[in-house]
């Protein structure tokens, strides 16, 4: 079997597919926002971009907290309010529910590029770090939650309610990577700016823009370090019960020694090692933090033990047959170094 | 070129002062999100002619409106993304058409600013391409493009007089598909460094031609804003990210390797 057939090979067509579409897609779709697939999509696809083919739920969810939520308690008639973002979560729903969780490993922009500034940071020979410690992950996991209740929906709804100043109406747009990346890959450097009007707009734009030079370093070194904290991860944890796509595991007691499948996890995820090891049954373990990729399927040795499942049909199950495969495709893949940076200038620390 | 000859010396010589074209009447106050009446006077009429006003709605159903010395009031629609305000002055031989597109707040619509764009309205027409879209909007020091047709063909090497509303000036020329480019002047006097801080201007774009022994006219206006770049540093927000991009591998080089999960 060619070693390049496998499925992470194939989620990054997919990705590469789906990046040059949505970045560039208003020639396919239409350039106005009422031609854009959805106006919710549920990855991070920036309105910002002037040729972009959808955007992000998380746009309309702040301007309609922002510009809807005080004169809605001003009249008392929150239909004002629930109706366009009722709309919005309904458009999020039916594209969500086709790919789960899958829109962030296979759809997403940003998470794209940062798999992508891995892969060069990996050839220029710079050190990897495989995984965060349980300690970080743990301290890592509850900001996405503070991203998305605080930046998405309180920040705007505050301001809307007249406790801060109009700046704050869309503060997740105002620090998002890929609003930067996006409008960047169209050719345009107007969204790398620092805004001097004000201090508010000051404040945002220089931490967006820091963010987003940060991303760069840092997914050359550990892998998808923004998805980490991306509100959108977990505004997927919240509806992951009802996508058709799920990741399931029968796990058995070689497990608990394994760990080749949370090794495997871009996210980190332990839990894939440590739940459902002793069950007859299939369970769901699509986690808030998972992005569906299928590594954690690809580098689990034994038969059938994790699956991806659509409509609980089996798509893709771990084999011990693709498992040797997989591992000596990645082994090959990591000895290809274009240049090799002396690790001797870097000083990992070690932790026990 | 020889046969628009006429025509530029027709366009010189009446510039914006024969067109009929729409300005918006100064409003008192706002409400802020585009649900209030607003109000536009149709200027240039010729006393001759009479005037006939239509306003395209953004899912093309098309109205009627009545005009009070020369002003009409445009109520919300409760329809989303951009309406066009049309004006026409017609005789045997004279056509005149004024438009403005004019964004509202409202349900969504099923069509598409294109749909509205493509609406023929006869005559000598200058059509944004595109319209600023979510996001965006006129502003000074960028680059715009317009279509200018004539009974829905291209007319070709043809010029449009741009105007702005600050004493600005410039004609621009048609390329051979009836395109033409327009860079936006920076002639605000003040501007105050915030986004909706200083007050918009209109840019106003006019253009004539003589075909078959018919005049005909066209003028499409539209507010524009003063340049962001004046309080938006590029090279400010370049260095920060480079200030960004040294941090990480300052912290990259400080993350601990945890190369196999354990069960805790």
């Amino acid at each position: 079997m060619n070693t390049l057939k496998n499925l992470t090979v194939l989620r990054r067509f997919v990705q590469l597919f789906m990046f040059v579409f949505l970045v560039y897609g208003s020639t396919v779709v239409g350039f106005y926002a009422a031609d854009k697939l959805s106006g919710a999509l549920p990855s991070l696809s920036c309105a910002y971009d002037s040729m972009n083919a959808d955007y992000c739920a998380l746009i309309p969810l702040q301007h309609q907290f922002h510009h809807r939520l005080g004169p809605a308690v001003d009249s008392g008639d929150y239909l004002k309010l629930l109706l366009p973002v009722g709309t919005t979560i309904v458009t999020f729903l039916m594209m969500f529910v086709l790919l789960n969780k899958a829109f962030c490993g296979w759809v997403c922009p940003l998470g794209f590029f940062q798999e992508v500034m891995g892969l060069i940071g990996q050839k220029l020979g710079l050190r990897q770090v495989k995984s965060l410690s349980h300690g970080a992950v743990d301290k890592v996991r509850p900001i996405k939650w503070l991203m998305l209740g605080g930046l998405v929906f309180g920040l705007p709804a505050l301001t809307s309610l007249g406790f801060l100043s109009d700046e704050w109406g869309d503060p997740f747009c105002q620090i998002c990577p890929s609003r930067i990346l996006t409008t960047l890959f169209t050719g345009s450097d107007e969204q790398l700016f620092v805004d001097i009007s004000t201090p508010s707009y000051m404040v945002l734009s220089i931490l967006g823009d820091f963010l987003f030079g940060l991303v760069i370093a840092m997914s050359m070194t550990l892998r998808q370090p923004f998805c980490r904290i991306c509100p959108l991860l977990a505004m997927h944890a919240v509806f992951r019960k009802m996508g058709f796509v799920r990741l399931v595991k029968k796990g058995s007691s070689r497990c608990d020694k394994c760990g080749l499948c949370a090794e495997a996890c871009p996210m980190d995820i332990k839990e894939l090692q440590t739940d459902h090891n002793a069950t007859d049954k299939a369970k769901d373990i699509t986690l808030p933090d998972c992005t569906l990729c299928g590594r954690c399927v690809e580098f689990c040795p034994d038969k059938d033990v994790l699956q991806i499942r659509y409509l609980n049909i089996p798509v893709f199950s771990a084999t011990p047959q693709y498992f040797k495969r997989r591992k000596k495709a990645q082994t090959q893949w990591e000895k290809v170094k274009l240049i090799g940076f002396d690790h001797s200038l870097a000083k990992p620390v070690k932790v026990k | 070129m020889s046969k628009y000859l006429p025509s530029l010396l027709l366009f010189v010589t009446t510039s914006s002062v024969a067109n009929i074209y729409w300005q918006p009447v100064e409003q008192t106050h706002s409400s802020g999100h585009g649900r209030q009446a607003k109000q536009f006077q149709l200027m240039g009429e010729q006393p001759e002619f009479s005037s006939v006003i239509e306003f395209i709605h953004s899912d093309l159903v098309s109205a009627p409106l009545d005009k009070k010395n020369s002003i009409v009031t445009l109520k919300p629609t409760g329809k989303d993304s951009y309406h066009a305000l049309v004006a026409r002055q017609k005789s045997d031989n004279f056509q005149s058409l004024a438009v403005r597109y004019i964004y509202n707040n409202g349900r969504p619509v099923s069509t598409s600013p294109s749909d509205l764009l493509a609406v023929e309205l006869g005559g000598l027409q200058i059509i944004p391409s595109p319209l600023p879209r979510e996001h965006w909007r006129y502003e000074s020091l960028k680059t715009y493009n317009f279509n200018v047709i004539l009974d829905g063909a291209p007319l070709a090497d043809h010029p449009l007089l741009a105007t702005t509303t600050l004493g600005s000036n410039k004609v621009v020329h048609t390329d051979d598909e009836g395109r033409v480019q327009l860079f936006t002047p920076e002639d605000f006097p003040e501007i105050v460094p915030l986004k909706r801080a200083t007050p918009a201007a209109e840019l106003q774009m006019f253009s004539a031609v003589e075909k078959d022994g018919v005049t005909y006219e066209a003028s499409l206006t539209t507010a524009y804003h003063a340049s962001e770049t004046s309080w938006k540093s590029v090279s400010l927000g370049a260095g920060v990210a480079l200030a960004g991009i040294v941090f990480g591998f300052v912290i990259n080089r400080r993350l601990p390797e945890h190369s196999r999960r354990k069960v805790k």
